[in-house]
């Protein structure tokens, strides 16, 4: 079509003078899936390079076990053996220190104090490693608790935010420069945790860090109210109706509701009408007790076909076809069937006149034929709705 | 960013895949523009299109490395914005409540040589921005049979794969859009001849 290759060339290499881009609207979410992407490299690096060093190590012992002679085989058993000892004495001894100068010097906690100390458990045995690593939690938990009270460097301005809500905080720390943070073991600078942006529900917390040590742990609480609009037709006849309703209710939620853009309820469902066929666009509005907001848009379709509970599929062999809802005395109405050449093959009336799959040529439809219907109907107000669908012809159907 | 300015995009590309945020940055201000214009024939609203290009590069980041060299990088990127905006539609088709699925009266009609005379006259003197507006007063099903059928140049087949749909939904989507477009073009020209 002619018309169609105009419009296409209306748009080929068609850019908008659209204002630049927000990139700083992404970058934090960008550089965290780099850091994620680099971190997943590295670890398989380190794997990889581990696998190698493995296999090398094995390469050697083999070596060595088919080269020297039996005596010296034990004599290596022997000092492994001794070895061994000295040094889960040593652990436990270490972890006691660091957990006592955590206790006793909060402002000389160093970052990486839990982890030295499990290094040096990490050259005994793994059993030893998870026995230090619950000594140091215990020893850590009532010192943050310490720290929190003795060191109010650093205050959030609020605790309750709503999801993509950036962080408000205080800190009287002499340089915020020297700021930074931790969360899910993940470093942010003081401008990433500006940026950052919390995105899911829930409890989440942050550990403040002045110069690398640990000097605070603030906890905050994300808000994210979901607005899914769930719904239920009525088909009474007389009646018509649709119900809709907040899918997941909040307590002490407001609601709003808008049908169209203009304000229809506030409750957590409510009941609407239709006055007349056509596209609606069904809007709700949830707010938490914070103030945190969720919307969602339902566009609604009335046709009102259904109203007339015509059936979309006939079969002439099993009897004759008129919607149900013409069926009803008092109800004036015209009938047109149509084919798909756009010609009329049967018109009626009057209720009794129903259709036997006859076309205007007496002859019968065809299977899998597919034909149209258009319904004028008056009602006792004198007011005229027109109808319509499509029927298909099966002579399978029962 | 100014010594960006003659670096070719397989470079920039490159360091994208390499997770270099300041190609990231670049090959973000080089396609916002295109993308938005891409993405905004598939929306009502300009917000919901900036929504769709946000996510879209960071998506694309995520996935630069399955863009192989070959063929149109463009073109690739053009296809992933595409994909994004219509999964948006079909999130809201699935949320359509259609009470009934009929009214094919207006797909009798059918489309004849007269109206795709006019259609074209009325297409030439209404120019982009407000066939653009236009577009955007369809509903999201119309929106997008029409931008992929007429403006992508896919056929009703592959409109019917895309959308999840019938291909004689496909096409009827496709006239009673046009049918609105003609109709909401008219009224624009009126009221623009009128004052």
């Amino acid at each position: 079509m002619q018309a169609d290759k105009n419009i296409k060339s209306l748009f080929d290499g068609f850019e908008n003078e659209f204002r630049k881009g927000d990139w700083s609207a992404i970058e934090s979410k960008v550089l965290d899936n780099n850091r994620r992407y680099l971190l997943s490299k590295s670890k398989f690096m380190i794997g990889a390079t581990f696998g190698l060093v493995a296999c090398i190590t094995l390469g050697l012992v083999h070596f060595s076990t088919t080269t020297f002679s039996d005596k010296q085989q034990v004599e290596v058993t022997e000092s492994n053996v001794a070895l061994k000892t000295p040094l889960e004495e040593n652990d436990i001894q270490i972890s006691s220190v660091s957990a006592f100068l955590i206790a006793e010097e909060p402002s000389k906690i160093e970052e990486g104090s839990t982890t030295n100390s499990v290094l040096h458990a990490g050259n005994s045995s793994d059993i030893k490693k998870q026995e230090l690593l619950v000594l140091n939690e215990e020893a850590s938990t009532p010192v943050n608790e310490k720290l929190n009270r003795q060191l109010p460097k650093f205050t959030m301005h609020k605790t309750t935010y709503c999801i993509g809500e950036k962080l408000e905080f205080i800190s009287d720390s002499k340089s915020t420069e020297s700021l930074s943070f931790k969360w899910n073991n993940k470093r942010m600078t003081l401008d990433e945790f500006k940026q950052f942006r919390l995105s899911s529900a829930g409890n989440t917390a942050f550990q403040v860090l002045e110069n690398g040590k640990i000097i605070q742990q603030v906890h905050v609480v994300c808000q994210a109210p979901m607005a899914r609009i769930g719904y239920k037709k009525n088909y009474d006849i007389d009646n018509p109706y649709v119900q809709f309703s907040a899918m997941n209710s909040l307590n002490n939620a407001h609601y709003e509701w808008y049908v169209d853009g203009e304000p229809i309820a506030s409750a957590d469902e409510f009941e609407y009408t239709f006055a007349s066929k056509g596209m609606y666009s069904i809007k709700m509005v949830v707010r938490s007790s914070a103030g945190c907001k969720d919307s969602s848009v339902k566009s609604v379709r009335i046709l009102r076909g259904y109203n007339l509970m015509a059936t979309t599929v006939y079969n002439p062999e099993v009897g004759k076809w008129l919607p149900l809802g013409l069926k009803k005395e008092g109800v004036s109405f015209r009938l047109r069937i149509i084919d798909q050449e756009g010609k009329t093959v049967f018109t009626s009336i009057d209720l009794k006149n129903e259709w036997d799959g006859s076309t205007a040529e007496n002859m019968k439809v065809s299977n899998g034929d597919l034909l149209y219907w258009v319904a004028q109907v008056t009602d006792v107000n004198g007011k005229i709705s027109e109808y319509g669908n499509s029927l298909l012809i099966n002579s399978e159907l029962e | 960013m100014e010594r960006f300015i003659n670096v070719q995009i397989s470079e920039i590309i490159k360091g994208c895949k390499d997770r270099d945020a300041r190609c990231q940055k670049e090959l973000y201000n080089r396609f916002f523009g295109l993308m938005m214009s891409t993405c905004y024939r598939y929306c009502s609203c300009r917000q919901d299109a900036e929504d769709i290009v946000q996510d879209g590069f960071i998506k694309v980041f995520d996935k630069i490395d399955s863009f192989d060299g070959n063929g149109s990088f463009e073109g690739w990127l053009k296809r992933v914005f595409v994909n994004m905006a219509l999964d948006k539609i079909r999130k809201q088709k699935m949320q359509f409540l259609s009470i009934n699925e009929g009214d094919n009266e207006d797909y009798l009609i059918g489309s004849t040589e007269q109206e795709e005379m006019e259609e074209n006259e009325l297409l030439i003197s209404i120019g982009r921005e407000n066939l653009v507006k236009a577009i955007q007063n369809l509903t999201p099903m119309y929106r997008a049979v029409f931008n992929l059928f007429v403006i992508e140049g896919y056929t009703h087949g592959e409109v019917a794969e895309i959308l999840e749909v019938s291909e004689g939904t496909s096409k009827s989507n496709l006239f009673k859009a046009k049918k609105k477009l003609r109709k909401d073009i008219k009224k624009l020209l009126e009221a623009k001849y009128a004052s």
